[in-house]
C-alpha cells in the first residue's frame, strides 16, 4: 500500500445544515471507491473535503503516503478533481487548458503531455477550440482529461458520467478503470448506481450527510 | 509562471469586454470632467488624480470580470489544487493586473495631454515612474483582494471595492500629488521610491497571504 485517505469523525456544517455528520472512513491506493445517495447526501462535500480544498468544520482528514514512494509528486499528492465545477479556462482551447495545467503542476514533458488524453479521450477534432464554444459533453470530457493529466495519487470525480453519450460513458470507464493502481485512490460520486457497482472496488452510501451503507 | 501569465493575457485580448469597458469608463470620467470643470483643464493635480482614480476603478471593473470568469469555473480551485507555488501564482496574476492597467492608461494618456493641457516633456519620465509604480500596487490590491472577495468559500459576499479603496486611496494620493510636482517642475523621485516601497510591501504581503485566500493547503 503506497497511499491512504483517513477521514475521522469528519463534520462539515453550512450555515443553517449539516452537509456532512460524523463521517469516518478510509480509502487505500489501487481503490475505486463509488460513493452513492441522494442530492443533498453530502457526495460533492465529501469530495471536496477529500480535495482538501474544504475544511471541514470538525474532524480530521488525513492522507499518508509510502516514505520509499518513486518520485513524480514529491511528498504533497497530486489530487486530481471533477467537480460540478470545469476548472477551465472558458477563453482558451482544449490543447492550451491542458498545456497549462502541465505547466501548472510542472510536468517534465510540459505540453507533449496533453496529447495522450487528447486522443483518448476523444477531443481531437476539438483539441482547438475555445472551451466556451464545446459542447456540455465535450466540456466534461476535456474537465476529465484536465484532472487526470497529471497522474494524480487521488483522483476525485463527481458525476464523471454527466452530460456524456453512450460511448463517451463507455470511454471514461474503461479509462477509470486503467487508471487504477496500487498507488492511486479513486473516488467517484455517481448517481449511476450500474456502473458505479461495476466499476468499483468499495462502495460508500451517504445519506443526510451520514454514512449509511458501504 | 510564464504560462500562467501567457494564458491570462490571451484570455484578456481574445474577450476583452473588460479592457473595453474599462477603457472607455476611463475616458469618460476624463472628458466629463475636462468639460464640466474647465478649471481642472489648467491644474495638473486635478487631472492626474482623474486620471489615477479613474485608472483605479478601470482596474476593479477589470478584476470583477476576471473575478466572473474564475467563479463561473472555480478556476481559485484548480490553482489552490495545483501545486505552483502561492506566491508564483500571485505574482503572475498580479502582473497581468498591471500591464492591463498600464494598458488602459497608455490608451487615456493622449486625452490627458489634450484636455488637460498636461505638457510633453521632461517630467513624463517621472510620470510614467510613478504610473508603473501605481499600476503594480493598484494591481497587487486587486490581486489580493480578488481571491478573497471572489473565493468559492466565501461566496462572493465581500464587496470588492469597499475592501480596495481604503488601501488604493494612499496609493492614489502619492501618484496624484508625485505627477502635479513632477510638472511643476520639483523632483518626483521621492515619490517613486514610496510607491516603490508600497510594491514591496504589497508584494511580499500577497505571497504570504495569497496560498490562504486562494485556499492552498
Amino acid at each position: 500500500m503506497s497511499i491512504r485517505i483517513s477521514l475521522e469523525n469528519l463534520t462539515v456544517r453550512y450555515s443553517a445544515s449539516c452537509a456532512l455528520d460524523g463521517v469516518s472512513l478510509a480509502f487505500d491506493g489501487g481503490s475505486i471507491v463509488s460513493v452513492f445517495g441522494e442530492n443533498g447526501a453530502g457526495k460533492s462535500t465529501l469530495l471536496w473535503v477529500l480535495s482538501g480544498l474544504l475544511i471541514p468544520s470538525a474532524g480530521r482528514r488525513t492522507i499518508s503516503m509510502d516514505a520509499g514512494r518513486p518520485p513524480g509528486g514529491g511528498r504533497l499528492p497530486r489530487i486530481g478533481f471533477l467537480a460540478h465545477q470545469t476548472f477551465l479556462y472558458e477563453d482558451l482551447t482544449v490543447e492550451e487548458n491542458l498545456n497549462l495545467t502541465a505547466c501548472l503542476y510542472g510536468l517534465v514533458d510540459g505540453p507533449d503531455h496533453s496529447p495522450r488524453w487528447i486522443d483518448r479521450l476523444g477531443l481531437a477534432d476539438v483539441r482547438r477550440k475555445r472551451v466556451a464554444e464545446l459542447s456540455r459533453g465535450q466540456v466534461q470530457r476535456a474537465a476529465l482529461a484536465r484532472s487526470v493529466l497529471p497522474s494524480p495519487d487521488i483522483l476525485l470525480l463527481d458525476e464523471p458520467f454527466s452530460n456524456l453519450d453512450s460511448a463517451g460513458v463507455e470511454t471514461v470507464a474503461e479509462m477509470i478503470v486503467s487508471l487504477q493502481s496500487l498507488e492511486r485512490i479513486i473516488v467517484m460520486a455517481t448517481h449511476d448506481r450500474d456502473l458505479g457497482l461495476r466499476l468499483a472496488t468499495s462502495t460508500v452510501e451517504l445519506a443526510g450527510g451520514k454514512v449509511v451503507g458501504r | 509562471m510564464i504560462a500562467l501569465i501567457q494564458s491570462e493575457l490571451m484570455i484578456e485580448f481574445r474577450n476583452p469586454t473588460a479592457l473595453m469597458s474599462a477603457a472607455l469608463f476611463a475616458l469618460l470620467a476624463l472628458l466629463t470632467q475636462s468639460l464640466s470643470v474647465p478649471s481642472a483643464a489648467s491644474n495638473s493635480g486635478a487631472a492626474f488624480a482623474v486620471f489615477f482614480i479613474s485608472a483605479c476603478f478601470a482596474g476593479l471593473l477589470i478584476e470583477h470580470e476576471r473575478l466572473a470568469r474564475g467563479k463561473k469555473t472555480a478556476l481559485g480551485a484548480m490553482l489552490a489544487l495545483s501545486p505552483a507555488g502561492a506566491p508564483a501564482i500571485f505574482t503572475s496574476r498580479a502582473i497581468v493586473g498591471a500591464l492591463l492597467l498600464v494598458l488602459t492608461e497608455v490608451c487615456l494618456f493622449p486625452f490627458l495631454v489634450v484636455f488637460f493641457n498636461v505638457p510633453l516633456g521632461t517630467p513624463l519620465v517621472s510620470f510614467a515612474a510613478i504610473a508603473v509604480c501605481a499600476d503594480i500596487a493598484l494591481a497587487e490590491l486587486l490581486t489580493l483582494f480578488g481571491a478573497a472577495g471572489g473565493s468559492w468559500k466565501s461566496g462572493g459576499s465581500l464587496a470588492l471595492p469597499v475592501l480596495i479603496l481604503p488601501l488604493a486611496f494612499p496609493i492614489l494620493a502619492l501618484s496624484t500629488v508625485g505627477c502635479a510636482r513632477a510638472f511643476s517642475g520639483m523632483p518626483g523621485l521621492p515619490f517613486v521610491k514610496l510607491l516603490f516601497a508600497s510594491d514591496v510591501v504589497l508584494g511580499v504581503a500577497g505571497a504570504f497571504m495569497y496560498g490562504k485566500l486562494l485556499g492552498k493547503q
